[in-house]
Protein backbone atom coordinates (compact mmCIF):
# COMPACT_ATOMS: atom_id res chain seq x y z
CA UNK A 1 0.00 0.00 0.00
CA UNK A 2 1.51 3.29 -1.07
CA UNK A 3 -1.03 5.80 0.18
CA UNK A 4 -3.42 6.33 3.01
CA UNK A 5 -6.95 4.89 2.61
CA UNK A 6 -9.98 6.17 4.50
CA UNK A 7 -13.42 4.62 4.33
CA UNK A 8 -16.67 4.04 6.15
CA UNK A 9 -17.49 0.52 7.12
CA UNK A 10 -20.16 -1.40 8.90
CA UNK A 11 -21.13 -4.97 9.74
CA UNK A 12 -24.52 -4.20 8.22
CA UNK A 13 -23.22 -2.36 5.19
CA UNK A 14 -25.58 -1.11 2.55
CA UNK A 15 -22.99 -0.31 -0.09
CA UNK A 16 -20.74 -3.34 -0.89
CA UNK A 17 -17.76 -1.02 -1.05
CA UNK A 18 -18.14 -0.48 2.65
CA UNK A 19 -17.80 -4.16 3.51
CA UNK A 20 -15.34 -4.53 6.45
CA UNK A 21 -12.01 -6.28 6.07
CA UNK A 22 -10.71 -8.68 8.70
CA UNK A 23 -9.28 -6.00 11.00
CA UNK A 24 -12.38 -3.83 10.68
CA UNK A 25 -14.79 -6.69 11.24
CA UNK A 26 -12.92 -7.69 14.40
CA UNK A 27 -12.99 -4.17 15.76
CA UNK A 28 -16.62 -3.61 14.80
CA UNK A 29 -17.65 -6.72 16.71
CA UNK A 30 -15.77 -5.40 19.74
CA UNK A 31 -17.39 -2.00 19.41
CA UNK A 32 -20.77 -3.63 19.19
CA UNK A 33 -20.47 -5.91 22.21
CA UNK A 34 -18.77 -3.38 24.49
CA UNK A 35 -20.08 0.12 24.09
CA UNK A 36 -18.04 3.23 24.77
CA UNK A 37 -14.71 1.96 23.38
CA UNK A 38 -12.35 4.74 22.33
CA UNK A 39 -11.04 5.05 18.75
CA UNK A 40 -8.38 2.42 18.34
CA UNK A 41 -4.93 2.14 16.76
CA UNK A 42 -3.71 -1.11 15.36
CA UNK A 43 -1.15 -2.77 13.14
CA UNK A 44 -1.97 -4.90 10.14
CA UNK A 45 -0.48 -6.33 6.97
CA UNK A 46 -1.96 -5.49 3.59
CA UNK A 47 -2.43 -7.73 0.54
CA UNK A 48 1.12 -7.06 -0.68
CA UNK A 49 2.44 -8.02 2.72
CA UNK A 50 3.41 -4.46 3.71
CA UNK A 51 3.00 -3.40 7.29
CA UNK A 52 0.23 -0.83 7.74
CA UNK A 53 -0.96 1.34 10.58
CA UNK A 54 -4.72 1.16 11.24
CA UNK A 55 -7.02 3.62 12.97
CA UNK A 56 -10.69 2.95 13.53
CA UNK A 57 -13.28 5.25 15.03
CA UNK A 58 -16.70 3.80 16.04
CA UNK A 59 -19.87 5.62 14.93
CA UNK A 60 -22.79 5.29 17.32
CA UNK A 61 -26.25 6.43 16.29
CA UNK A 62 -27.12 9.93 17.47
CA UNK A 63 -30.25 12.05 17.19
CA UNK A 64 -29.28 13.45 13.79
CA UNK A 65 -28.63 10.01 12.26
CA UNK A 66 -32.22 9.00 12.71
CA UNK A 67 -33.67 10.63 9.53
CA UNK A 68 -31.64 8.14 7.45
CA UNK A 69 -31.05 5.21 9.81
CA UNK A 70 -33.98 5.43 12.23
CA UNK A 71 -37.31 3.62 12.39
CA UNK A 72 -39.11 3.68 9.02
CA UNK A 73 -42.55 5.35 9.13
CA UNK A 74 -43.78 2.43 7.00
CA UNK A 75 -42.30 -0.84 5.70
CA UNK A 76 -39.65 -0.05 3.07
CA UNK A 77 -39.42 3.75 3.62
CA UNK A 78 -36.37 5.10 1.73
CA UNK A 79 -34.00 7.76 3.09
CA UNK A 80 -32.76 10.68 0.96
CA UNK A 81 -29.83 8.62 -0.37
CA UNK A 82 -32.24 6.01 -1.68
CA UNK A 83 -31.47 3.26 0.86
CA UNK A 84 -34.11 1.66 3.07
CA UNK A 85 -34.16 3.00 6.64
CA UNK A 86 -32.92 0.27 8.98
CA UNK A 87 -34.63 1.11 12.27
CA UNK A 88 -31.59 1.88 14.53
CA UNK A 89 -32.07 3.41 17.96
CA UNK A 90 -29.91 6.06 19.62
CA UNK A 91 -26.69 4.60 21.05
CA UNK A 92 -26.56 1.56 18.77
CA UNK A 93 -23.41 0.92 16.71
CA UNK A 94 -23.91 1.91 13.11
CA UNK A 95 -20.42 1.37 11.78
CA UNK A 96 -17.03 2.96 11.87
CA UNK A 97 -14.59 5.20 10.03
CA UNK A 98 -11.46 3.32 9.21
CA UNK A 99 -8.07 4.64 8.13
CA UNK A 100 -5.19 2.54 6.88
CA UNK A 101 -1.77 4.07 6.26
CA UNK A 102 1.56 2.56 5.14
CA UNK A 103 3.93 1.98 8.06
CA UNK A 104 7.15 2.29 6.10
CA UNK A 105 7.81 5.83 7.23
CA UNK A 106 7.16 4.99 10.84
CA UNK A 107 9.34 1.94 10.54
CA UNK A 108 12.17 4.06 9.25
CA UNK A 109 11.90 6.34 12.24
CA UNK A 110 11.85 3.41 14.61
CA UNK A 111 14.87 1.93 12.93
CA UNK A 112 16.75 5.19 13.05
CA UNK A 113 16.02 5.49 16.72
CA UNK A 114 17.24 2.03 17.42
CA UNK A 115 20.36 2.82 15.43
CA UNK A 116 21.04 5.80 17.62
CA UNK A 117 20.59 3.57 20.66
CA UNK A 118 22.97 1.17 19.02
CA UNK A 119 25.61 3.83 18.58
CA UNK A 120 25.26 4.88 22.15
CA UNK A 121 25.66 1.25 23.12
CA UNK A 122 28.76 0.79 21.04
CA UNK A 123 30.28 4.02 22.23
CA UNK A 124 29.61 3.10 25.84
CA UNK A 125 30.99 -0.37 25.42
CA UNK A 126 34.14 0.90 23.85
CA UNK A 127 34.48 3.56 26.49
CA UNK A 128 34.11 0.88 29.14
CA UNK A 129 36.85 -1.18 27.55
CA UNK A 130 39.03 1.83 27.17
CA UNK A 131 38.37 2.93 30.71
CA UNK A 132 39.02 -0.53 32.04
CA UNK A 133 42.25 -0.49 30.15
CA UNK A 134 43.20 2.90 31.49
CA UNK A 135 42.28 1.80 34.96
CA UNK A 136 44.44 -1.29 34.72
CA UNK A 137 47.33 0.84 33.59
CA UNK A 138 46.82 3.90 35.65
CA UNK A 139 46.04 2.43 39.00
CA UNK A 140 48.79 -0.10 38.96
CA UNK A 141 50.77 1.85 41.46
CA UNK A 142 47.85 2.52 43.75
CA UNK A 143 47.13 -0.20 46.33
CA UNK A 144 45.81 -3.26 44.65
CA UNK A 145 42.51 -3.43 46.47
CA UNK A 146 41.68 -0.12 44.93
CA UNK A 147 42.24 -1.35 41.39
CA UNK A 148 40.35 -4.55 41.86
CA UNK A 149 37.39 -2.73 43.36
CA UNK A 150 37.26 -0.24 40.52
CA UNK A 151 37.51 -2.80 37.76
CA UNK A 152 34.87 -4.92 39.41
CA UNK A 153 32.44 -2.05 39.23
CA UNK A 154 33.11 -1.67 35.55
CA UNK A 155 32.91 -5.37 34.99
CA UNK A 156 29.36 -5.21 36.31
CA UNK A 157 28.37 -3.27 33.17
CA UNK A 158 25.96 -5.46 31.27
CA UNK A 159 27.62 -6.30 28.00
CA UNK A 160 25.18 -9.00 27.07
CA UNK A 161 22.72 -6.72 25.27
CA UNK A 162 22.11 -7.47 21.62
CA UNK A 163 20.22 -5.69 18.95
CA UNK A 164 17.16 -7.47 17.66
CA UNK A 165 16.72 -6.47 14.05
CA UNK A 166 16.12 -9.41 11.79
CA UNK A 167 14.90 -7.55 8.74
CA UNK A 168 17.29 -9.15 6.26
CA UNK A 169 18.00 -5.80 4.55
CA UNK A 170 20.95 -3.48 5.04
CA UNK A 171 19.77 -2.79 8.53
CA UNK A 172 19.67 -6.41 9.37
CA UNK A 173 23.20 -6.74 8.10
CA UNK A 174 24.29 -3.70 10.00
CA UNK A 175 22.67 -4.92 13.16
CA UNK A 176 24.33 -8.23 12.63
CA UNK A 177 27.75 -6.73 12.24
CA UNK A 178 27.12 -4.72 15.36
CA UNK A 179 26.05 -7.82 17.18
CA UNK A 180 29.18 -9.57 16.04
CA UNK A 181 31.19 -6.66 17.27
CA UNK A 182 29.28 -6.47 20.53
CA UNK A 183 29.93 -10.14 20.98
CA UNK A 184 33.60 -9.86 20.26
CA UNK A 185 33.78 -6.86 22.56
CA UNK A 186 32.00 -8.87 25.18
CA UNK A 187 34.38 -11.76 24.78
CA UNK A 188 37.27 -9.38 24.89
CA UNK A 189 35.92 -7.69 27.93
CA UNK A 190 35.67 -11.06 29.60
CA UNK A 191 39.31 -11.58 28.77
CA UNK A 192 40.02 -8.20 30.25
CA UNK A 193 38.17 -9.20 33.37
CA UNK A 194 40.25 -12.31 33.64
CA UNK A 195 43.31 -10.19 33.11
CA UNK A 196 42.14 -7.94 35.86
CA UNK A 197 41.68 -10.91 38.10
CA UNK A 198 45.26 -11.87 37.43
CA UNK A 199 46.25 -8.56 38.94
CA UNK A 200 45.67 -10.08 42.31
CA UNK A 201 47.99 -12.96 41.60
CA UNK A 202 50.60 -10.98 39.70
CA UNK A 203 50.71 -8.14 42.17
CA UNK A 204 54.46 -8.11 42.53
CA UNK A 205 55.27 -8.17 38.83
CA UNK A 206 52.78 -5.45 38.25
CA UNK A 207 54.63 -3.09 40.47
CA UNK A 208 57.52 -3.44 38.08
CA UNK A 209 55.62 -2.15 35.05
CA UNK A 210 56.47 1.29 33.74
CA UNK A 211 54.43 4.32 34.36
CA UNK A 212 51.72 5.44 31.98
CA UNK A 213 52.96 7.85 29.42
CA UNK A 214 50.84 10.69 28.21
CA UNK A 215 51.40 9.85 24.58
CA UNK A 216 50.16 6.32 25.11
CA UNK A 217 46.77 7.67 25.99
CA UNK A 218 47.09 10.16 23.14
CA UNK A 219 47.77 7.60 20.46
CA UNK A 220 45.26 5.06 21.68
CA UNK A 221 42.58 7.65 22.01
CA UNK A 222 43.18 8.78 18.43
CA UNK A 223 43.03 5.20 17.21
CA UNK A 224 39.68 4.73 18.96
CA UNK A 225 38.06 8.09 18.43
CA UNK A 226 38.77 8.64 14.77
CA UNK A 227 36.95 5.48 13.66
CA UNK A 228 34.22 6.22 16.16
CA UNK A 229 33.75 9.66 14.67
CA UNK A 230 33.38 8.16 11.21
CA UNK A 231 30.98 5.51 12.43
CA UNK A 232 28.84 8.04 14.18
CA UNK A 233 28.63 10.42 11.23
CA UNK A 234 27.98 7.64 8.74
CA UNK A 235 25.16 6.24 10.84
CA UNK A 236 23.72 9.68 11.45
CA UNK A 237 23.71 10.61 7.77
CA UNK A 238 22.42 7.23 6.75
CA UNK A 239 19.60 7.48 9.27
CA UNK A 240 18.73 10.91 7.97
CA UNK A 241 18.56 9.68 4.38
CA UNK A 242 16.21 6.92 5.43
CA UNK A 243 13.97 9.30 7.35
CA UNK A 244 13.69 11.49 4.27
CA UNK A 245 12.73 8.40 2.32
CA UNK A 246 15.65 8.81 -0.09
CA UNK A 247 17.14 5.68 -1.48
CA UNK A 248 20.60 6.05 -2.94
CA UNK A 249 22.50 2.85 -3.68
CA UNK A 250 25.86 4.56 -4.11
CA UNK A 251 25.60 6.31 -0.79
CA UNK A 252 24.48 3.17 0.95
CA UNK A 253 27.51 1.36 -0.36
CA UNK A 254 29.72 4.17 0.81
CA UNK A 255 28.16 4.12 4.28
CA UNK A 256 28.35 0.38 4.41
CA UNK A 257 32.04 0.50 3.46
CA UNK A 258 32.87 3.19 5.99
CA UNK A 259 31.06 1.35 8.74
CA UNK A 260 32.66 -2.01 8.00
CA UNK A 261 36.16 -0.51 7.71
CA UNK A 262 35.85 1.30 10.97
CA UNK A 263 34.46 -1.64 12.84
CA UNK A 264 37.45 -3.63 11.63
CA UNK A 265 39.76 -0.84 12.64
CA UNK A 266 38.27 -0.65 16.12
CA UNK A 267 38.41 -4.39 16.47
CA UNK A 268 42.05 -4.44 15.45
CA UNK A 269 42.93 -1.80 17.98
CA UNK A 270 41.06 -3.51 20.77
CA UNK A 271 42.61 -6.82 19.84
CA UNK A 272 46.10 -5.35 19.83
CA UNK A 273 45.62 -3.74 23.19
CA UNK A 274 44.31 -6.96 24.66
CA UNK A 275 47.00 -9.05 23.10
CA UNK A 276 49.69 -6.84 24.49
CA UNK A 277 48.07 -6.74 27.90
CA UNK A 278 47.90 -10.48 28.06
CA UNK A 279 51.49 -10.81 26.82
CA UNK A 280 52.64 -8.44 29.49
CA UNK A 281 50.78 -10.13 32.23
CA UNK A 282 52.41 -13.36 31.20
CA UNK A 283 49.16 -15.00 30.31
CA UNK A 284 50.37 -16.07 26.90
CA UNK A 285 51.40 -19.69 27.09
CA UNK A 286 54.27 -20.55 24.84
CA UNK A 287 54.03 -23.92 23.24
CA UNK A 288 57.55 -24.62 22.06
CA UNK A 289 58.45 -27.08 19.34
CA UNK A 290 61.54 -27.74 17.25
CA UNK A 291 61.18 -26.45 13.70
CA UNK A 292 62.85 -25.06 10.59
CA UNK A 293 62.61 -21.30 10.81
CA UNK A 294 62.97 -21.26 7.02
CA UNK A 295 59.60 -22.97 6.52
CA UNK A 296 57.88 -20.52 8.77
CA UNK A 297 59.44 -17.53 7.00
CA UNK A 298 58.41 -18.90 3.58
CA UNK A 299 54.84 -19.19 4.81
CA UNK A 300 54.80 -15.57 5.98
CA UNK A 301 56.30 -14.31 2.71
CA UNK A 302 53.69 -16.22 0.76
CA UNK A 303 50.84 -14.63 2.62
CA UNK A 304 52.35 -11.15 2.35
CA UNK A 305 53.11 -11.28 -1.36
CA UNK A 306 49.71 -10.02 -2.40
CA UNK A 307 49.93 -7.01 -0.12
CA UNK A 308 53.39 -6.21 -1.45
CA UNK A 309 52.31 -6.60 -5.06
CA UNK A 310 49.42 -4.21 -4.51
CA UNK A 311 51.97 -1.58 -3.59
CA UNK A 312 54.23 -2.50 -6.49
CA UNK A 313 56.91 -3.94 -4.21
CA UNK A 314 58.87 -7.15 -4.67
CA UNK A 315 59.97 -9.42 -1.85
CA UNK A 316 63.33 -11.14 -2.31
CA UNK A 317 64.54 -13.83 0.00
CA UNK A 318 67.81 -15.55 0.83
CA UNK A 319 66.94 -18.60 2.89
CA UNK A 320 69.65 -21.31 3.10
CA UNK A 321 68.27 -24.81 3.29
CA UNK A 322 70.48 -26.56 5.79
CA UNK A 323 70.08 -24.48 8.92
CA UNK A 324 69.66 -26.04 12.35
CA UNK A 325 66.20 -26.19 13.94
CA UNK A 326 65.09 -23.72 16.56
CA UNK A 327 62.82 -24.55 19.47
CA UNK A 328 60.10 -21.94 19.49
CA UNK A 329 56.44 -21.23 19.87
CA UNK A 330 55.33 -21.42 16.25
CA UNK A 331 52.45 -18.99 16.57
CA UNK A 332 54.49 -16.45 18.48
CA UNK A 333 57.42 -16.41 16.08
CA UNK A 334 55.03 -16.37 13.16
CA UNK A 335 53.55 -13.25 14.67
CA UNK A 336 57.01 -11.68 14.99
CA UNK A 337 58.01 -12.37 11.38
CA UNK A 338 54.60 -11.25 10.12
CA UNK A 339 54.76 -7.97 12.03
CA UNK A 340 58.22 -7.20 10.68
CA UNK A 341 57.36 -8.05 7.07
CA UNK A 342 54.08 -6.13 7.32
CA UNK A 343 55.91 -3.09 8.64
CA UNK A 344 58.46 -3.27 5.83
CA UNK A 345 55.60 -3.24 3.30
CA UNK A 346 53.64 -0.59 5.19
CA UNK A 347 56.54 1.84 5.44
CA UNK A 348 57.88 1.38 1.89
CA UNK A 349 56.42 2.93 -1.24
CA UNK A 350 58.80 1.68 -3.87
CA UNK A 351 61.68 -0.69 -4.36
CA UNK A 352 62.19 -4.08 -2.80
CA UNK A 353 62.16 -5.89 0.47
CA UNK A 354 64.84 -8.40 1.33
CA UNK A 355 64.26 -11.20 3.80
CA UNK A 356 67.13 -13.43 4.87
CA UNK A 357 68.21 -16.03 7.40
CA UNK A 358 71.70 -17.00 8.40
CA UNK A 359 73.52 -18.84 11.16
CA UNK A 360 75.56 -16.69 13.53
CA UNK A 361 77.52 -18.41 16.32
CA UNK A 362 74.98 -20.24 18.45
CA UNK A 363 71.94 -18.60 16.96
CA UNK A 364 69.96 -17.87 13.81
CA UNK A 365 69.71 -14.31 12.58
CA UNK A 366 66.66 -13.13 10.71
CA UNK A 367 66.79 -9.94 8.66
CA UNK A 368 64.22 -7.85 6.83
CA UNK A 369 65.54 -4.88 4.90
CA UNK A 370 63.38 -2.36 3.09
CA UNK A 371 63.93 0.66 0.85
CA UNK A 372 61.27 2.74 2.56
CA UNK A 373 60.85 5.87 4.67
CA UNK A 374 63.64 4.97 7.08
CA UNK A 375 63.91 6.01 10.70
CA UNK A 376 64.01 9.72 11.36
CA UNK A 377 64.92 9.76 15.03
CA UNK A 378 68.58 9.55 16.15
CA UNK A 379 70.03 6.14 16.83
CA UNK A 380 70.12 6.54 20.60
CA UNK A 381 66.32 6.83 20.50
CA UNK A 382 65.75 3.77 18.31
CA UNK A 383 64.76 1.69 21.34
CA UNK A 384 61.57 3.77 21.52
CA UNK A 385 60.22 2.04 18.40
CA UNK A 386 59.85 -1.08 20.54
CA UNK A 387 57.88 0.75 23.19
CA UNK A 388 54.16 0.19 23.36
CA UNK A 389 52.15 2.62 21.28
CA UNK A 390 55.18 4.48 20.01
CA UNK A 391 54.82 5.71 16.43
CA UNK A 392 57.14 8.16 14.77
CA UNK A 393 54.08 9.71 13.26
CA UNK A 394 50.88 9.63 15.28
CA UNK A 395 48.77 9.89 12.14
CA UNK A 396 49.93 6.55 10.66
CA UNK A 397 47.29 3.88 10.82
CA UNK A 398 47.85 1.18 13.41
CA UNK A 399 48.42 1.33 17.11
CA UNK A 400 52.18 1.25 17.39
CA UNK A 401 52.36 -2.00 19.27
CA UNK A 402 53.50 -4.42 16.55
CA UNK A 403 57.15 -4.04 17.47
CA UNK A 404 56.59 -4.20 21.21
CA UNK A 405 54.78 -7.49 20.70
CA UNK A 406 57.81 -8.73 18.69
CA UNK A 407 60.15 -7.70 21.45
CA UNK A 408 58.13 -9.34 24.22
CA UNK A 409 57.87 -12.63 22.34
CA UNK A 410 61.52 -12.71 21.32
CA UNK A 411 62.73 -11.99 24.82
CA UNK A 412 60.63 -14.85 26.12
CA UNK A 413 62.63 -17.04 23.70
CA UNK A 414 66.01 -15.75 24.78
CA UNK A 415 66.28 -13.74 21.55
CA UNK A 416 67.06 -10.14 20.70
CA UNK A 417 65.69 -7.58 18.21
CA UNK A 418 67.18 -4.33 16.91
CA UNK A 419 66.90 -1.85 14.08
CA UNK A 420 69.30 -0.04 11.75
CA UNK A 421 68.64 2.88 9.44
CA UNK A 422 70.72 5.59 7.81
CA UNK A 423 67.91 8.07 8.34
CA UNK A 424 64.89 9.51 6.60
CA UNK A 425 64.09 7.86 3.24
CA UNK A 426 67.19 5.68 3.49
CA UNK A 427 65.37 2.42 4.22
CA UNK A 428 65.26 0.35 7.38
CA UNK A 429 66.65 -3.01 8.50
CA UNK A 430 65.20 -5.02 11.36
CA UNK A 431 67.09 -8.03 12.72
CA UNK A 432 66.42 -10.58 15.36
CA UNK A 433 68.26 -13.59 16.72
CA UNK A 434 67.01 -16.82 18.21
CA UNK A 435 69.26 -19.26 20.05
CA UNK A 436 69.85 -22.71 18.55
CA UNK A 437 69.39 -25.38 21.15
CA UNK A 438 71.06 -28.65 20.00
CA UNK A 439 69.26 -31.97 20.30
CA UNK A 440 71.03 -33.03 23.47
CA UNK A 441 70.46 -29.77 25.30
CA UNK A 442 66.88 -29.56 24.24
CA UNK A 443 66.11 -33.06 25.47
CA UNK A 444 67.76 -32.16 28.75
CA UNK A 445 65.69 -28.99 28.85
CA UNK A 446 62.54 -30.98 28.13
CA UNK A 447 63.09 -33.38 30.96
CA UNK B 1 27.13 33.56 -4.06
CA UNK B 2 27.95 30.61 -1.79
CA UNK B 3 30.81 30.81 0.62
CA UNK B 4 33.87 28.63 0.33
CA UNK B 5 35.02 26.09 2.89
CA UNK B 6 38.42 24.42 2.74
CA UNK B 7 38.55 20.99 4.35
CA UNK B 8 42.00 19.73 5.29
CA UNK B 9 41.75 16.09 6.24
CA UNK B 10 43.87 13.06 5.40
CA UNK B 11 41.23 10.34 5.53
CA UNK B 12 39.11 9.83 2.42
CA UNK B 13 36.17 8.57 4.49
CA UNK B 14 35.98 11.86 6.34
CA UNK B 15 36.00 13.77 3.05
CA UNK B 16 33.12 11.63 1.81
CA UNK B 17 31.19 12.22 5.00
CA UNK B 18 31.77 15.98 4.92
CA UNK B 19 30.61 16.09 1.31
CA UNK B 20 27.36 14.36 2.19
CA UNK B 21 26.95 16.48 5.29
CA UNK B 22 27.16 19.68 3.28
CA UNK B 23 25.44 18.61 0.06
CA UNK B 24 22.20 20.43 0.88
CA UNK B 25 24.00 23.72 1.48
CA UNK B 26 25.44 25.98 -1.18
CA UNK B 27 28.92 26.16 0.26
CA UNK B 28 31.69 25.55 -2.20
CA UNK B 29 34.11 22.93 -0.91
CA UNK B 30 37.84 22.79 -1.49
CA UNK B 31 39.45 19.52 -0.45
CA UNK B 32 43.03 19.07 0.69
CA UNK B 33 44.56 15.85 1.94
CA UNK B 34 47.59 17.29 3.71
CA UNK B 35 49.08 20.56 4.86
CA UNK B 36 51.19 20.93 1.73
CA UNK B 37 48.24 20.61 -0.60
CA UNK B 38 46.23 22.97 1.59
CA UNK B 39 48.91 25.64 1.33
CA UNK B 40 49.00 25.33 -2.46
CA UNK B 41 45.20 25.59 -2.69
CA UNK B 42 45.14 28.59 -0.38
CA UNK B 43 47.12 30.49 -2.97
CA UNK B 44 44.60 29.66 -5.70
CA UNK B 45 41.59 30.82 -3.75
CA UNK B 46 41.08 32.23 -0.29
CA UNK B 47 38.34 30.28 1.54
CA UNK B 48 35.89 31.84 4.01
CA UNK B 49 36.45 29.05 6.51
CA UNK B 50 38.92 26.24 7.12
CA UNK B 51 38.04 22.91 8.72
CA UNK B 52 41.28 21.35 9.86
CA UNK B 53 42.10 17.90 11.12
CA UNK B 54 44.97 18.42 13.45
CA UNK B 55 46.69 15.06 12.97
CA UNK B 56 48.07 15.24 9.47
CA UNK B 57 51.16 13.72 7.95
CA UNK B 58 54.20 15.76 6.92
CA UNK B 59 53.04 19.34 7.39
CA UNK B 60 50.87 18.63 10.42
CA UNK B 61 47.65 20.43 11.25
CA UNK B 62 49.18 22.56 13.95
CA UNK B 63 52.10 23.60 11.74
CA UNK B 64 49.65 24.55 9.03
CA UNK B 65 47.57 26.47 11.55
CA UNK B 66 50.54 28.40 12.90
CA UNK B 67 51.60 29.16 9.35
CA UNK B 68 48.31 30.72 8.23
CA UNK B 69 47.89 32.63 11.48
CA UNK B 70 51.31 34.13 10.85
CA UNK B 71 50.39 35.34 7.33
CA UNK B 72 48.56 38.68 7.32
CA UNK B 73 46.46 37.79 4.27
CA UNK B 74 45.18 34.52 5.79
CA UNK B 75 45.19 35.27 9.51
CA UNK B 76 41.56 36.39 9.49
CA UNK B 77 40.14 33.14 8.05
CA UNK B 78 38.15 31.42 10.80
CA UNK B 79 39.31 27.88 11.61
CA UNK B 80 37.48 24.89 13.06
CA UNK B 81 39.90 22.29 14.39
CA UNK B 82 38.78 18.65 14.62
CA UNK B 83 40.75 16.42 16.89
CA UNK B 84 40.57 13.24 18.93
CA UNK B 85 41.86 15.16 21.90
CA UNK B 86 40.19 17.75 23.98
CA UNK B 87 40.82 21.42 23.68
CA UNK B 88 43.28 21.36 26.55
CA UNK B 89 45.85 19.59 24.41
CA UNK B 90 46.05 22.63 22.16
CA UNK B 91 46.21 25.54 24.54
CA UNK B 92 48.95 27.18 22.48
CA UNK B 93 46.79 27.30 19.35
CA UNK B 94 43.97 28.90 21.27
CA UNK B 95 46.40 31.51 22.53
CA UNK B 96 47.27 32.43 18.95
CA UNK B 97 43.66 32.68 17.91
CA UNK B 98 41.11 33.08 20.70
CA UNK B 99 38.26 32.65 18.21
CA UNK B 100 39.48 29.20 17.22
CA UNK B 101 36.77 26.54 17.53
CA UNK B 102 37.51 22.98 18.65
CA UNK B 103 35.38 20.00 17.83
CA UNK B 104 36.38 16.87 19.64
CA UNK B 105 35.84 13.61 17.76
CA UNK B 106 33.37 12.02 17.61
CA UNK B 107 31.14 14.98 16.77
CA UNK B 108 27.67 15.08 15.20
CA UNK B 109 26.56 16.69 11.96
CA UNK B 110 24.52 19.16 13.97
CA UNK B 111 27.53 20.28 15.99
CA UNK B 112 29.56 20.79 12.86
CA UNK B 113 26.84 22.68 10.96
CA UNK B 114 26.19 24.84 14.01
CA UNK B 115 29.84 25.86 14.17
CA UNK B 116 30.03 26.53 10.45
CA UNK B 117 26.93 28.70 10.58
CA UNK B 118 28.18 30.57 13.61
CA UNK B 119 31.33 31.40 11.68
CA UNK B 120 30.11 32.20 8.19
CA UNK B 121 26.32 31.97 8.22
N1 LIG C 1 60.03 -0.82 8.30
C1 LIG C 1 59.89 0.37 8.91
N2 LIG C 1 60.33 1.51 8.31
C2 LIG C 1 60.20 2.71 8.92
N3 LIG C 1 59.63 2.88 10.13
C3 LIG C 1 59.18 1.78 10.77
C4 LIG C 1 59.27 0.48 10.20
N4 LIG C 1 58.73 -0.40 11.07
C5 LIG C 1 58.29 0.32 12.11
N5 LIG C 1 58.56 1.63 11.96
C6 LIG C 1 58.27 2.72 12.89
O1 LIG C 1 58.08 2.16 14.17
C7 LIG C 1 56.77 2.48 14.65
C8 LIG C 1 56.24 1.36 15.48
O2 LIG C 1 55.99 0.22 14.67
P1 LIG C 1 54.91 -0.83 15.14
O3 LIG C 1 54.90 -1.96 14.20
O4 LIG C 1 55.16 -1.12 16.58
O5 LIG C 1 53.53 -0.03 15.07
P2 LIG C 1 52.68 0.43 13.81
O6 LIG C 1 53.16 -0.24 12.58
O7 LIG C 1 52.67 1.91 13.80
O8 LIG C 1 51.22 -0.05 14.20
P3 LIG C 1 50.73 -1.59 14.39
O9 LIG C 1 50.41 -1.69 15.85
O10 LIG C 1 49.53 -1.70 13.54
O11 LIG C 1 51.85 -2.48 13.97
C9 LIG C 1 55.97 2.77 13.42
O12 LIG C 1 54.87 3.61 13.68
C10 LIG C 1 56.99 3.45 12.52
O13 LIG C 1 57.12 4.79 12.88
MG1 LIG D 1 53.32 -2.34 12.59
Amino acid sequence: MRTMVMKQTSLEYRNPENAPDEFEAKMLTQFKTTSGIEPTWGEDVDKEGNKTIRYILPLYIKEDCLPCHGKPAYEGELDITGYEKEGYEIGELRGAISIAAPASHLDAIIKTNSLILLIIGVVTTISVIFLTYLLIRKFIRIPLSHTVAATKVIAKGDLTKRVDIKSGDEFGELAESFNTMAQSIEEKTRELEKTTHNLEIANEELRGLDKVKDNIIRDVSHELKSPLAQLRLALELWGEGIKDGKKDKDKEELFDGIIKDNINRLNKTIESILELTSLEFGREDYDKESLQLRDLVIQVIKSSTLLAREKGLTIKSVLPEKLPNVTVDKQGINRVVTNLVDNAIKYTDKGEILVSLQQKNSGLEFLVKDSGIGINIPQEHHYKLFDRFYQENVATPGTGIGLSICKTILEAHGGKIWVESDGKDKGTTFRFTLPIINEKESSVADS
Amino acid sequence: MGKTIMIVEDEQAFHDLYTMMLEDTDYEIIRAYDGDEALAKLEEKKPDLIILDILLDLVTGDTFFLYIKGMPEYADIPVIVCSSFSEKAYKNLKEMDPKLVFLEKPFTKEQMIEQIQAKIG
